[in-house]
């Protein structure tokens, strides 16, 4: 039979989109928690912390709008590690090995996967960001389609992150803790709930960490397309980052390589 | 023909489960893969299957040695595992279409395909139902099913039989020799069950790692007899 290799796509894509619907606490949460954040917590920091006029930010900003960025890339954070587990999942259950035997390259099975991941994630941020547009949050409305680029690289940055950690993982458990060791630290050691210069006021330590840390540049990624630059030095970074990265993790899962 | 030459993987630099392992599947019949636990048939099949690589040896379809880098041979073959490999959450039809998208075949070529195969394993009372909700014996004709999704030339099912009762196990041997005959398939049925077999079928009996008979046999007693001898002597 002949075969074209835009088929296997649509089985990844359509499989990864079947899964998330149908995993209703999942789709709520990835909306519900960063929600919490910004009603919540931003609602009770918008008065006390005042974020002092810095790039890309042309005027005094409010806490909501300075933290939204870092909302997004939360959200990616979380489906981008949850996509990973259901690989291991997948692992586990023995769906990984019809997937390992499809005829077409790792590489691009790969792709299609991360591509998937990151598509589900761009879904979810612009639920999101629809949400605090609503409850008052001032994006700019150009900033909805220059922030696409940004948001979607993110996204796939993060996938491929989590696919090296999925190909290391050996049981399902273990990966909820690796989840706690890597989604909060990374979360909390960057420049989403507060900038830069702030935290090397309080902390050098911290402030180095921030510095180090891919996510503080996802963050940045994203708040810089939301207010109209789509390519900034932190995506381009994500760009080579991820290419490198790509690199690592079809080395992982090459053929006769994979547990 | 599919060849398997010298083939031999040691895990971890210290067990030897295959040693230098040689012998050949035969198109459009049931080659039984006989042995008891720890033989070595699931590495095999792990091999054949592109998950681990072997540490040396060779495998060759119809005289042509198998690259395993390149997947385009994988087309050609249909694997049916030990364990379940089918998507709990999704319908017996999902996981049929999910199989043959991955295959590469488009919407014209698996839609009759799928209706082909839903009627040949008797699936019409349960395909629309989640797959977690099946049976073993009909979660075991769907993985068949799907296992031929693209009219591969080889079928490689590693004891599919484990886990099924009486009845479905004897169904299940009738439906593999079936498939021989009607599909054109070369079969390899990895088993430690050889009252499962016909006496037409290629036999080839494993023990630790290496190959102690390859050849056919008379009846089932003969057989067996033979297969509880060079177990033993092994």
């Amino acid at each position: 039979m002949k075969r074209n290799l835009i088929s296997p796509g649509i089985a990844i894509f359509h499989r990864e989109f079947d899964r998330f619907i149908k995993q209703k606490a999942r789709c709520i949460s990835a909306i519900v928690r960063p929600l919490l954040w910004l009603v919540v917590f931003a609602a009770g920091f918008r008065s006390v912390l005042g974020i002092a006029i810095q790039p890309p930010y042309e005027t005094y900003i409010t806490y909501d709008l300075y933290v939204t960025p870092g909302l997004i890339g939360m959200i990616a954070l979380f489906n981008g590690m949850q996509s990973s587990l259901s690989m291991v999942y997948d692992r586990e259950t023995g769906s990984m090995k019809l997937l390992m035997t499809a005829p077409i390259s790792r590489r691009l099975l790969l792709i299609y996967k991360l591509l998937a991941t990151a598509s589900i994630s761009t879904l979810q941020a612009y639920i999101f960001i629809g949400i605090a547009l609503l409850y008052g949050v001032n994006l700019p409305w150009d900033g909805l389609i220059t922030g696409l680029p940004a948001i979607f690289i993110s996204s796939y940055f993060i996938g491929l992150v989590g696919l090296i950690l999925a190909s290391q993982i050996k049981e399902l458990e273990n990966f909820a803790g690796i989840m706690n060791f890597v989604i909060f630290p990374a979360f909390f050691l960057s420049s989403a709930l507060y900038p830069l210069w702030q935290i090397r006021d309080t902390s050098e330590i911290v402030y180095q960490l921030a510095i180090f840390n891919p996510f503080t540049y996802v963050v940045e990624s994203i708040r810089f397309g939301l207010h109209d630059t789509t390519i900034t030095e932190s995506t381009f970074g994500l760009i080579l980052a991820s290419l490198l990265l790509s690199l690592v993790v079809h080395r992982l899962f090459t053929y006769g390589q994979t547990r | 023909m599919f060849s398997i030459e010298q083939l031999s993987h040691t895990y971890s630099g210290k067990v030897d489960a295959l040693k230098k392992l040689s012998f050949s599947v035969q198109s459009k019949k049931v080659t039984a893969l006989l042995g008891p636990n720890g033989a070595g048939k699931s590495t095999l099949f792990k091999i054949l299957a592109g998950l681990i690589q072997p540490t040396s040896g060779s495998i060759a379809i119809d005289g042509t040695e198998w690259d395993r880098n390149n997947p385009e041979p994988l087309g050609h073959v249909g694997f049916v595992f030990q364990d379940p490999t089918i998507d709990r959450m999704r319908s017996g039809q999902a996981n049929l279409t999910y199989a043959a998208q991955l295959q590469g075949l488009t919407k014209q070529q698996f839609v009759p395909r799928i209706q082909e195969l839903i009627e040949a394993f008797q699936m019409e009372d349960f395909i629309a139902q989640a797959a977690g909700s099946l049976s073993g014996g009909q979660r075991r004709r769907l993985e068949i099913a799907r296992a031929l999704i693209h009219r591969p030339s080889w079928l490689f099912l590693d004891e599919p039989s484990t886990g099924l009762d009486i009845d479905n196990r004897v169904r299940l041997s009738e439906i593999l020799h079936q498939l021989a005959e009607s599909e054109g398939c070369g079969v390899l049925w990895c088993t430690h069950i050889p009252d499962e077999l016909k006496p037409d079928d290629h036999v080839v009996i494993m023990n630790r790692g290496q190959n102690v008979f390859e050849g056919s046999f008379d009846s089932l007693e003969q057989l067996m007899a033979q297969y509880h001898h060079l177990v033993a002597q092994a």
